[in-house]
């Protein structure tokens, strides 16, 4: 028999369908009869849903530029050294 | 007759990660760049939840790819790209909340008004809906960026990469390094604590645009 106790416990793996057949029934039994447990049931998955709903913020401009900016710096500054290498190497093999 | 019909032209598939982590690997550029396009927003968005600032997002966006870019070699595989990348954003994230720990920490109540700055307008894409419902939403996505920033760190990581990012236990327990009874607990805790901050919102009006969001996304 669920309690209201083990309820709280479930309720996160309940909503993400990672309980077993029985124990879903049992929930879901318990939901029916438990006003309380009905409204957390509810309030968690418009939690979840809004999670969901609102997570994608865009990238501003400015810091997708700041990003590419640092990128290309440290893309040339690996190949300053890298070029200085293959100078070195062939001042070697003369 | 039959008609004839044009010839369907296939798209390319884009290149799975692992051959342009491969390649940047060999010091490709351009692919080391692919990899920032495909995953710029879903990192962004990550420091963003877990710094809810959106300076210090801007620049754990970039701590995070020049590790990346630096680190790359390392990449051995062994698990996806992603959950690697996961791993040094959290990381990142979490360094910058540590070194915050004794600045003074704002917090907002519920309780009061929520500034309607032009800022998170950007959260919620447009839509057709009528003033009133998108009001409530951005109080919503207000409160919920509110109280994702009182989520004591632990919490806070798994809750944006499985609730917001929507990461699986398993992928969010390689991100993060946990086991996947870690991941659930925390999750569940994370979660009880934000359905406390948010009850207001989650059991009141609000909950009818929640509700008519998830109708929505039906």
């Amino acid at each position: 028999m669920i309690t209201c106790r083990k309820f709280s416990i479930y309720i996160s793996q309940y909503i993400d369908n990672e309980v077993t057949h029985e124990i879903r029934e049992e929930l879901e039994e318990h939901i029916a009869f438990c006003p309380e447990c009905n409204k957390t049931h509810h309030a968690f998955s418009r939690l979840i849903t809004f999670c969901h709903y609102c997570c994608q913020k865009e990238v501003p401009d400015q810091t997708h530029n700041d990003l590419w900016n640092a990128l290309q710096n440290v893309f040339s500054a690996e190949e300053v050294p890298a070029q200085k290498r293959r100078r070195i190497s062939k001042r070697r093999r003369k | 007759m039959k008609e004839l019909t044009k010839p369907v032209q296939l798209k390319a598939l884009p290149p799975p990660d692992l051959e342009l982590v491969k390649k940047a690997q060999q010091g490709n550029n351009q692919a080391f760049e692919e990899l920032v396009k495909r995953y710029e927003q879903r990192v962004y968005n990550i420091a963003y939840r877990m710094l809810s600032n959106e300076e210090e997002a801007k620049d754990a966006l970039q701590d995070t790819f020049l590790r990346v870019f630096r680190f790359i070699k390392k990449f051995k595989g062994d698990s996806s790209f992603y959950t690697w990348l996961y791993r040094i954003t959290t990381n990142v994230c979490l360094t910058r909340l540590k070194q915050r720990k004794g600045k003074e920490q704002v917090t907002i109540s519920l309780d009061e008004p929520v500034s309607d700055e032009d800022d998170m307008q950007r959260e919620i894409p447009d839509d057709v809906y009528n003033p009133e419902i998108l009001y409530q939403r951005r109080r919503m996505a207000n409160a919920l960026q509110d109280a994702i920033s009182e989520l004591p760190s632990d919490y806070r990581s798994v809750v944006v990469l499985r609730d917001l990012q929507g990461l699986s236990n398993k992928e969010a327990g390689k991100a993060l390094q946990l086991s996947i009874a870690a991941v659930k607990s925390r999750l569940h805790r994370g979660r009880v604590f934000l359905r406390n901050r948010l009850s207001k919102f989650l059991e009141t009006r609000s909950a009818s645009v929640i509700s008519r969001s998830e109708r929505n996304q039906q």
